[in-house]
């Protein structure tokens, strides 16, 4: 009988799990973590631990995910500029209110790139605005500013 | 992390946290900002903040893209605004056509100011105005308030404008002669926005006459010679001139030739804070 040397098995690679609000799980590979600034710091803590992001529901963290992969791709040159550039300007066309949330999740998790092609997806809407159409009276605001604090 | 925390609420942009009302606005142009003072009282108060100011500034002037910045016509340096008067069009709309036609300014109050005066430079958004014999104003186009300074009685050579780090002020600087006949004497005079007055500089006078060029201890003086002299190398420099050579050079040593003629919309007031 030979002796054949087995080959080792690759490594599976390393899945972090996520959680949202809503309770969704989402195990992400390593190269998404990376873009989540604010998750990459708890990593080492946090074990196998699924880590949950109270902040964010599913329907979003699910579209922040999808970005990371998306840019990662391009980052390995499986996309061209062009091509990147297209997709993020479809990502970004959704109803005021998706791109508000995109906005402050990417913000709470430091998805550096996503946060500023929110902004500036909102400044360009502003600029067609009405004083009344941007504003509204509302103790609201008060609320989040706690909520998001982050100490 | 609280999990009993319920889903938050629908958005618009003025329920966002205050840091992320910041980031959006500091990107917006000066008269969409203006249009927004009326949304709310924290939104007014955000916009007059100084930092608000500085950071809009900033973010304003290292814009690659340009897009908040103007050039100005029909202001050779060292010389009267032309007969058509003070013009202006954006950057961008320049340097896509060098051969555009630039607009009148839109501001009636200051209408006065594009017409018989000389451009004594411009910074941070404010434009410097000399009416002579002795009349300066601070101008913010974007935002349409103007300020006269206090009138200085001296027959001006030379005037520049600028912004001292080290006092945070405004000030601008005149070198001239009293009117004395018999007795002429070269004088140094600054003005202080922090003071909304002008004191005399001691000059240490090396060559008298038109183009003088004085030399300083002062650190401050030594950069506004650095000024003048460079007006006086561009005398009667007109954009509209320089057609052929901007459209080949890059956004920086564009601005390092416009220098005096391309400013940045920002919200910075001419009117001292005291008064």
């Amino acid at each position: 009988m030979e002796n054949r040397e087995t080959l080792p098995s690759p490594e599976k690679e390393k899945l972090t799990t996520l959680m949202s609000l809503d309770g969704h799980i989402f195990p992400v590979e390593e190269a998404v973590i990376v873009e989540l600034r604010a998750i990459r710091r708890l990593l080492p803590a946090a074990g196998d631990a699924t880590i949950p992001i109270s902040q964010v529901t599913g329907q979003i963290l699910a579209k922040i995910i999808d970005y990371c992969r998306k840019h990662n791709d391009h980052k390995l040159n499986r996309l061209r500029d062009e091509e990147i550039s297209a997709w993020d300007r479809h990502f970004v066309d959704v109803d005021e209110e998706l791109l508000f949330d995109l906005l402050v999740a990417s913000h709470f998790l430091e998805v550096k790139d996503l946060f500023y092609l929110t902004v500036t997806t909102v400044t360009d809407t502003m600029k067609t605005k009405s004083p009344a159409q941007v504003g509204n009276m509302d103790q609201l605001r008060n609320l989040f500013i706690s909520n998001f604090r982050l100490d | 992390m609280d999990r009993e925390n319920a889903p938050p609420p629908s958005r618009k942009l003025c329920h966002l946290p205050e840091e992320l009302i910041e980031e959006i606005l500091s990107r917006l142009a000066v008269k969409s900002l203006l249009r927004f003072r009326c949304v709310s009282k924290s939104w007014r108060c955000l916009m007059s903040s100084e930092r608000f100011i500085r950071t809009q500034l900033e973010k304003s002037s290292n814009d690659p893209t340009a897009a908040h910045w103007q050039v100005l016509f029909n202001c050779g340096c060292g010389s009267k605004f032309s007969t058509s008067g003070l013009q202006q069009c954006s950057v961008r709309s320049f340097l896509d056509d060098p051969d555009v036609d630039p607009s009148p300014i839109d501001d009636p109050t200051n209408h006065h100011l594009t017409t018989g005066g000389y451009l004594v430079g411009n910074c941070d958004g404010l434009l410097c105005i000399l009416k002579k014999p002795g009349s300066f104003f601070l101008w913010n186009l974007a935002t349409r308030i103007s300020m006269e300074l206090p009138k200085i009685d001296l027959k001006i050579t030379k005037s520049g404008f600028g912004h001292d780090d080290e006092s945070g002020a405004y000030k601008v600087f005149v070198v001239g002669s009293t009117y004395a006949e018999e007795k002429r004497e070269w004088i140094g005079k600054h003005y202080s926005s922090k003071t909304n007055s002008w004191k005399t500089v001691k000059l240490g006078c090396h060559a008298v006459g038109v183009g003088a060029e004085y030399i300083s201890p002062n650190k401050w003086f030594r950069h506004m010679v650095w000024t003048a002299r460079r007006v006086k190398e561009n005398t009667g420099y007109e954009p509209a001139f320089m057609t052929r050579t901007i459209v080949n050079k890059r956004m920086k040593e564009f601005l390092q030739i416009m220098n005096n003629f391309v400013y940045v919309e920002s919200l910075v007031s001419p009117v001292p804070q005291n008064l």
